[in-house]
Order: C-alpha cells, then sequence, then structure tokens
C-alpha cells in the first residue's frame, strides 16, 4: 500500500526541508559553473549598458544612459539636443511583427498538425511525433540556409515557375520581410505543434462525443470545449515560438540578407561591425526584458485543473 | 486466547514506535505508539485499509523510513538505527522491483552477491531458491519474459535468497488477478512452513489475511486495533472497527444492564429486547455501547421471549448457498440474518412478517467502544 | 453508429491538408537540398547526372577538415562535461528529497535554455574578455557546456523520475550499501537517458552557430562557422554537399539517441 509513501511526498511538496549537506555537492558543479559563466555575463550586460563605448571597442568606465537614449532620440552633433530618431524603434518594431506574425502562424498551422497527430491510433502518434521532432535537431543554420537555397532568385521555386511559363521573371522572395517570416515559422514551427500534441494527447475525446450529445456542432465544439482545455499547450507553444523568433539571429542575417535588421542582428551588430558594446548591452537588455515580461505573464496564466477522468 | 506457546522465541519486538512524517510537533502522524510482538516462525499479518500506517510500519521495519520515537528489536537487538542493507530482513515489494536489466537468476542472486558470497554458492543458492518457487527452468529469463504471476515467485525467491530472519511481504498478491491470488496464497503459506522464516505480510484484504495468517493485527488511524488468531478476530472482534472491518455484522446500540451470574453481560436494545452479551475483558460500567452479532449466528425462531430480538421482515435477498433477511426492529435499527439455503425450510417467512431472533449463544460481543 | 458519428467527428475538414502542408514545409527545403548536391552542375534547373563530386570537394578542403576536427573536438569535451554536471543535477534534484529552494535551482540549470541565445552569446563575450580569458577552443567549450546542460538534463532526469524508488529500495533491502545500489541498480537502469542526454547535448554542441560565432577565438571555426563563412561569399553546391552531411549527422545521432531512449524503456 502506498498509503505511508503518499503522506510523505504530500508533505514533501510543502518543502520545508532545507538542502542536505549530499545535495548541494551534488548540485554545486552545475549551479556554479552556470552561476559564473552565465549570471555572470548576463550581470557585465547589465552593468554594460550603462557604461560609455570605447573609441576602439571596450568601454569607458563611465556612467551613462546614453545606450538606453540612442534607441529613440539622437543627439544632434552640435547643439547637443535629443532629437527623435525611429530608425533603432523600427528594428524593435519589426522583431515584434515578424515574431507574432511567426507565432500566428505556427498556431495556424500547428493546431491542426497536432490535432491530426492526437487522433492517430497509439501505435501512429509516436511516429508522427518523432517526424515533427527530428527537423528541430537539424542544424538550424543548414535549414535557414536550405530555406534560402529555395527562395533564391535562381532557386527551385522561381526556376520551376519561370520553367512552367507562370511567370516570366524571378519573384523576388529572398532577403524580404517574407523570407525571414518564413524561416522563423521553419525554424520553430515544431515548437508549436510538441506542447500543443502533448495537451491535446491528454485531452479526454469523450468530451466530444458527450458535447455533440449535448446538441453541439463540430466547430462549436472545437471553439467551447477543446480550444478551452488545451489553452495552456498553445500559450506553452505560443511562448516557444515567440521568445526565440524575437531574438532570432540567422533567419533574419540569412534570409534577410544583412539588410532588414532584427534585435538579434542590432545586438550581434555592436559587438561585431559596429563596437558599441554599452548599446549592444542595452539592446540587450531590452530583449531581456521583453522576454522577461512575456514569459511572467504565461506564468501568470491560471493552472488549469486537472482533466475530467 | 491469543496467548502464544511460551516457547516461542520473539522475533521483532516493536516498542512504542511513532512515525511522523515533517516536523515532529506538527507533521502528519502515520503511526501513534506503536507495540507489537511477533513470534519467530510465524506467518504474521498487518490488515488495515489504504492509509492506515500498515505500510508505513513494514517501510520501518525493513529501515526505508525511520523512526520518529520507539524501537524496533529483532532477535532482542535494537535495529534502528541500521540502514536497510545492515538488516537481516528482507522485503517482496507490492510491484516485485525486480531489476529489468538483470536475468531472474543474476536478480536471485543478487543479495548474495552484495552479501559478498562467492560466486558459486551464490549461483548455486540462487538455483535452490528458484526450485523452491518452482522456476528453474526460467533462470536465465528477463524479468520482463515473465507473467506476473512468474515474477511474483521470483521476487519471492530473491528476498529468500540471502536467509533472512524475518521476510516482509508488502501487498505482494494485490497485482495479481483473483485466480493466481488464490493458488499464490497456498505458495505463499507452503513455503513459509518449509523455510520456517518469520513471515510479516502486509494486506488490506480481510480474507486473504484470515485464509494466510498465524496471528493477525488490525490497524487503522495509525493504531493497532487488535491483534488476535483469525478466528478470534472473526468471532470476539474488539471493537466497532474490526467488527466492520472483517466479514459482514450487525452492530446494535444498547444499554448496559448488568452482570449474569455466568460471566456474561445483560445489554438492553433500543428496542427493549434484552439479551446477553460476551464482555471483552476491558471491563464495562453502565451505560451505552454496542455488541456485535454475525449474520449466520441468528436463528429465526417462532416464539419471543428473552435473550431473543423481534422485527419485521422488510426484504429477502437470495445469495445462492444463503437467504439474506433484512429485519427491521421498532428501535428502528436493521438486523442481518443469514439462512443457508439447505435449511429452507427454517425461512418460510415472507416481507411484512414478524419474526424472532435468537443468538447462538456466547455470539454477542460487548464492543470496547 | 454512435461510435462512427463520433469518430467522424473528430475529423475536422482541412486538418490532414494543413498537416500534410507542415511536413512539406519542414521537409522540402532540406530534402531540395540534399537532391541537389548530388548535382553534377551548378545548374538548379538542369539535372546534370549523379555525382558525388561536391562530396569530394568538400572532403578535400583543409579548411573543412580543420573545422570538422574543431567541431567535434569542442563537441565530444562539452557534452561529456554538460551530461556529467546533468546527470549529479539530477540525481539531487529528482532523488534527494525536496528542498526550500528546488524550484529556483531548477530555473537555474534550465536557464540556459530560457535566455535568448544571441544575449548568452554576447554576454560570454563581453565576460570572457572582461576576466581575461582570451578566445579560442576553450571558450568556445566553456559555452556549450554551459548551454548544453539543460539539454542533458531534461532526458535524465525524465529518465530518472520514471524510475520508481521501490528498485533502489529493493537494492538495499539486498545488502547494496549506497554506492552498490547506484552501480549495479540505478546506473544501469539510467542509462539510455544518460545516453540520449549526451547524444542531445552532442548534436546541440556540434550545430551551435550564434554562441560559437561570438566567442571562437582565431583558429576555433567550427564546421557551422565554416558553412556561414562560405554562405556569405555566395551559394555554391559545395555548401548543398556539406549541409546535407550534417543534416545526416544529425539524422543519425538523433535516429539513435531516440531508439536507445524507447527500446530499453520497460
Amino acid at each position: 500500500m502506498a498509503g505511508g509513501i503518499n503522506l510523505q511526498t504530500n508533505w514533501s511538496t510543502k518543502a520545508s526541508n532545507s538542502i542536505s549537506g549530499k545535495q548541494f555537492l551534488q548540485l554545486f558543479p552545475a549551479m556554479a559553473a552556470i552561476s559564473f559563466f552565465l549570471i555572470g555575463p548576463l550581470t557585465f550586460i547589465l552593468i554594460y549598458s550603462f557604461l560609455t563605448p570605447g573609441t576602439y571597442g571596450g568601454v569607458e568606465w563611465q556612467f551613462s544612459t546614453e545606450s538606453y537614449l540612442q534607441f529613440l532620440f539622437e543627439r544632434d552633433l552640435i547643439t547637443d539636443e535629443l532629437i527623435f530618431e525611429n530608425a533603432y524603434l523600427l528594428v524593435f518594431l519589426r522583431s515584434l511583427v515578424l515574431a507574432l506574425i511567426a507565432t500566428i502562424s505556427c498556431l495556424l498551422i500547428g493546431f491542426p498538425t497536432a490535432f491530426f497527430i492526437a487522433t492517430r491510433s497509439e501505435h501512429n502518434r509516436n511516429m508522427w511525433v518523432l517526424l515533427i521532432t527530428v527537423p528541430y535537431w537539424v542544424n538550424l543554420l543548414i535549414r535557414t540556409v536550405s530555406m534560402l537555397f529555395i527562395l533564391r532568385d535562381e532557386g527551385p521555386i522561381n526556376a520551376a515557375l519561370i520553367g512552367t511559363g507562370i511567370i516570366s521573371e524571378p519573384i523576388h522572395m529572398a532577403y524580404t520581410n517574407f523570407a525571414i517570416g518564413m524561416g522563423l515559422i521553419y525554424s520553430y514551427l515544431p515548437f508549436m505543434v510538441l506542447p500543443v500534441y502533448a495537451s491535446l494527447e491528454r485531452f479526454d475525446f469523450r468530451l466530444m462525443k458527450a458535447a455533440y450529445d449535448l446538441y453541439a456542432g463540430r466547430w462549436s465544439i472545437l471553439l467551447r470545449v477543446i480550444l478551452p482545455v488545451v489553452k495552456p499547450g498553445l500559450i506553452a507553444g505560443s511562448l516557444l515560438v515567440f521568445i526565440p523568433c524575437l531574438g532570432a539571429f540567422i533567419a533574419p542575417d540569412i534570409l534577410g540578407g544583412g539588410k532588414k535588421l532584427m534585435i538579434g542582428n542590432l545586438i550581434a551588430m555592436q559587438f561585431q561591425a559596429s563596437r558599441n558594446w554599452p548599446f549592444g548591452s542595452a539592446a540587450a537588455m531590452i530583449l531581456l526584458t521583453i522576454v522577461l515580461i512575456a514569459l511572467t505573464v504565461a506564468a501568470r496564466q491560471p493552472r488549469p485543473g486537472k482533466e475530467v477522468a | 486466547m491469543s496467548q502464544p506457546p511460551s516457547v516461542q522465541r520473539t522475533a521483532i519486538c516493536i516498542d512504542k514506535v511513532c512515525k511522523v512524517y515533517g516536523p515532529p510537533d506538527s507533521g502528519v502522524v502515520a503511526l501513534h505508539e506503536v507495540d507489537l510482538t511477533i513470534y519467530d516462525n510465524e506467518f504474521f499479518t498487518l490488515l488495515g485499509p489504504s492509509g492506515c500506517g500498515k505500510t508505513t510500519l513494514l517501510h520501518l521495519i525493513a529501515g526505508f523510513e525511520d523512526v520518529t520515537a520507539g524501537t524496533i528489536r529483532l532477535f532482542g537487538k535494537d535495529i534502528v538505527s541500521l540502514p536497510p542493507n545492515k538488516r537481516p530482513i528482507n522485503t517482496v515489494f507490492q510491484h516485485y522491483a525486480l531489476f529489468p536489466h538483470m536475468s531472474v537468476l543474476e536478480n536471485v542472486a543478487f543479495g548474495l552477491k552484495m552479501k559478498s558470497v562467492a560466486a558459486d554458492t551464490a549461483q548455486a543458492r540462487a538455483q535452490e531458491m528458484l526450485e523452491l518457487v518452482q522456476l528453474q527452468q526460467f533462470s536465465h529469463r528477463m524479468p520482463n519474459e515473465l507473467s506476473g504471476g512468474q515474477q511474483q515467485r521470483v521476487a519471492v525467491a530473491r528476498a529468500l535468497a540471502p536467509h533472512p530472519k524475518v521476510l516482509l511481504l508488502d501487498e505482494p498478491l494485490s497485482a495479481l488477478d483473483l485466480k493466481l491470488r488464490q493458488s499464490m496464497r497456498d505458495e505463499l503459506k507452503r513455503i513459509q512452513k518449509t523455510t520456517g522464516i518469520t513471515f510479516i505480510f502486509v494486506t488490506h484484504d480481510q480474507e486473504e489475511a484470515l485464509t494466510l495468517s498465524d496471528r493477525i493485527a488490525v490497524i487503522e488511524s495509525g493504531e493497532i486495533q487488535q491483534v488476535a488468531v483469525p478466528k478470534e478476530l472473526y468471532e470476539a472482534p474488539r471493537n466497532r472497527f474490526v467488527a466492520k472491518f472483517i466479514g459482514d455484522v450487525n452492530l446494535i446500540d444498547i444499554e448496559i444492564d448488568d452482570m449474569t451470574d455466568n460471566g456474561l453481560v445483560r445489554v438492553r436494545t433500543k428496542s427493549g429486547d434484552l439479551i446477553e452479551a460476551v464482555p471483552n475483558g476491558s471491563g464495562h460500567k453502565c451505560g451505552p455501547g454496542h455488541v456485535a452479532i454475525r449474520p449466520e449466528r441468528l436463528n429465526v425462531t417462532r416464539k419471543g421471549g428473552d435473550g431473543i430480538l423481534t422485527g419485521r421482515v422488510r426484504e429477502l435477498i437470495y445469495l445462492g448457498t444463503d437467504t439474506q433477511i433484512i429485519v427491521e426492529t421498532e428501535g428502528s435499527y436493521e438486523l442481518t440474518v443469514r439462512v443457508q439455503n439447505a435449511h429452507q425450510s427454517h425461512v418460510d417467512v415472507s416481507p411484512g412478517d414478524i419474526v424472532h431472533l435468537r443468538p447462538d449463544a456466547g455470539t454477542v460481543q460487548l464492543l470496547a467502544d | 453508429m454512435m461510435a462512427g458519428h463520433a469518430e467522424k467527428l473528430k475529423k475536422f475538414p482541412g486538418f490532414l491538408t494543413v498537416t500534410i502542408g507542415c511536413l512539406v514545409l519542414l521537409y522540402a527545403p532540406m530534402i531540395v537540398i540534399s537532391v541537389y548536391s548530388f548535382n553534377a552542375t551548378r545548374s538548379i534547373t538542369k539535372w546534370g547526372g549523379f555525382s558525388l563530386g561536391w562530396y569530394a570537394k568538400v572532403f578535400a578542403n583543409p579548411e573543412i577538415q580543420r573545422a570538422t576536427v574543431n567541431s567535434l573536438v569542442i563537441a565530444v569535451s562539452a557534452s561529456t562535461l554538460a551530461t556529467l554536471l546533468a546527470l549529479l543535477a539530477a540525481i539531487a534534484m529528482v532523488r534527494g528529497r525536496a528542498f526550500r529552494g528546488q524550484e529556483g535551482v531548477y530555473v537555474l540549470i534550465n536557464l540556459p535554455l530560457l535566455v535568448p541565445e544571441i544575449i548568452s552569446a554576447v554576454g560570454s563575450l563581453i565576460f570572457f574578455l572582461a576576466i581575461g580569458i582570451s578566445l579560442g577552443l576553450m571558450t568556445v567549450m566553456i559555452a556549450h557546456t554551459i548551454f548544453c546542460i539543460p539539454f542533458a538534463y531534461l532526458p535524465i532526469s525524465a529518465r530518472l523520475q520514471g524510475i520508481e524508488d521501490h528498485y533502489e529500495q529493493a537494492a538495499r533491502d539486498l545488502y547494496a550499501n549506497a554506492w552498490q545500489s547506484f552501480r549495479y541498480v540505478l546506473a544501469p537502469m539510467m542509462l539510455p537517458g544518460i545516453v540520449s542526454g549526451y547524444m542531445l547535448a552532442f548534436i546541440i554542441s556540434l550545430d551551435d552557430f550564434i554562441i560559437t560565432n561570438m566567442v571562437a577565438g582565431p583558429g576555433a571555426t567550427t564546421l557551422p562557422l565554416a558553412i556561414y563563412g562560405m554562405v556569405r561569399i555566395g551559394f555554391t553546391p559545395e555548401i548543398n554537399a556539406i549541409s546535407t552531411l550534417m543534416l545526416l549527422a544529425s539524422l543519425v545521432v538523433v535516429t539513435l539517441s531516440y531508439l536507445i531512449g524507447r527500446t530499453k524503456r520497460n
């Protein structure tokens, strides 16, 4: 009987115990490594974002909020006045819009796919899930390059369209916002399908019968029964797509040809060509803040009760 | 009544054992001061509903959990501070916990290997144990290639191989289907007789407990309710919980009237009938109480009178071998009577009839609560 | 009748089409690039016959050779170290009793997954320079190890959670001490999770571009960096070939890890 054990686990979840010496020793290496080599860098980003850029890269140890102001304003060289300037704001807006479009597209593609998989037989489901998972493990750079390959002016899509005489001039798809969006969807689609599938898999499909019995049609069952129950999966999936899209670097870099910047590129540029570390750090801090807000909002979502057995 | 022969040695002595999960003063109490003596060579059962603390007690004996207070002695030696691997006690787990990556033989030999027994001796001993559970031909199979019943036997063989002084069995039959469970019962009894090892068996199944055990401890809410041989537990339950938990029973609210000359207690039911009950030895004062009587101990008679209960038949339920008669009394309590159908002549009553019920002598048991 | 209707109820018109579209989107680019890697000519429109010529060119390219060696050295060391750290952490988190602040530790272990990679990348860059570690193979290894910890941790802890503690109790009951119970019972039972975690960490390290791009010093060029450099210059069929090779490597490792994780789970 599990009576005694149950009591114990119930108790344990309240966790008033402090960590044991052995546990601490076992956790120490991983915690120390991450604290030093990840929390450390994040702290440096925070500090650097309030410093003054050095002449040849690096930083001057002089406090300044200039890096943050730089997002919205340009300082007139002569009068030292702040003049509103929207170039960087546009980069942020483009990132937000592209990330949103990618997330919504992934939802629209991902939910039906996840639903389709969840209604397969148990044996087949695993195969479908594997099919969806495998692309994620293929190098993101390679996948993006292959997307560029097919979208290019000389790529197979244009070649086929021209070859069949539908168009005479290639459609410029590469190096556009469209290409970036395609790249983002392509990169993070599995992130949407998998969590949505996970919650659909636990969905009790007898609820559909029950709703059907109570005179609900197919689409109102979808809207009023299924979607509310799998909402946590939809939120998790959206978050898993939105966050990496927002900080994406590879897709805009390869598919945008470096012309259509997103936040990720803007940050990277400051540490490479432009050598303005404080500005790059400030951009990173703003991105991190947006991500934290998104995570907090999602975490605040009320946890659904246990599924109806 | 439950006194064992004086020659019996004590195998396990549990003395004022408490178990509290969480802080000792504010945590969840799983066991209140439990005292229990288990004798050598005994088939002893801890019986109780889920969550009553019986598994906790078993874990304390095995050493998987630490006692909050009290001592546990194994053949006189205090073992509470010993880790499980230093206690000469082995466990048959509820879901067997056979190591899935080891063959049957490796599983059975594991304990011996850990005790640094020479490999060939360990092998021979493991084979011997597999013969005991009649699985010698399966020694090279993997656990997942065995049926539930076979896994069960391997678990028993594995726990017996290191010659434990006491074998603990944690609901070992609960995962088996009914038929298999019955044959495994016989098997366990046989193994216990053959090896002479003390078995401590945990179950929530009263039938299992009654058929297997030399003695049974009924546990509820972390307290021992009664320790007795099966017959006594059924016929002379100490309190309402034990009476209800084991078999079907009529529990009747009564007032204790006085003692009779022959050592019985005269009690009055709410409908005013006077009957004689067997006291349970804990001393009784006049006042309210309860008696227990088994349905098959009530006989339908024609006449009323002293020592007879009276009521009106509400319902007859045909049960195959028996017929169950539900009788409503004036005291607005119900009595269940069970009559064997072989004596069909006695059951010529119909709903609505007034009937008189005579309990067999010495079968009305006064309860402690 | 009812069952038939109910089954039909699960079929939403168009969902199958979307699913197929989803798979085409996921696989078409990779399949197209692989097919063209075998094309004898540079042309997209014309199939010049099957050829392994581009592969021969890739294998003969000394820069690619050097990058491959770098990638493997980094992936092996980073994933080994990350798996070790993750294993220890998983045992403490899953097997140890619950403790105050455990959720915080969980977040910390998974932090590398939560922080946008570009931020980890530039942060690591300024951090290494600030504490005076010059960029090179070592910095890539360190950064990869950190990034790989959660990838190794998740399958290991999932596997560990799937092993009831009855097995260790049984081992202790049968006279095994703590180390023997780990060595003979828990470790063999966890092995598929450990292998799976190791392989995922390996793939993540092998594939990483963003962090590597920031913290790799001269001489620490990895395969993804080499490919990036080639793409920057212009699209050549060599890129198709090397992409196909890396694609294949990922597929092999992931499939292996999936099979190992599945077959031994019973």
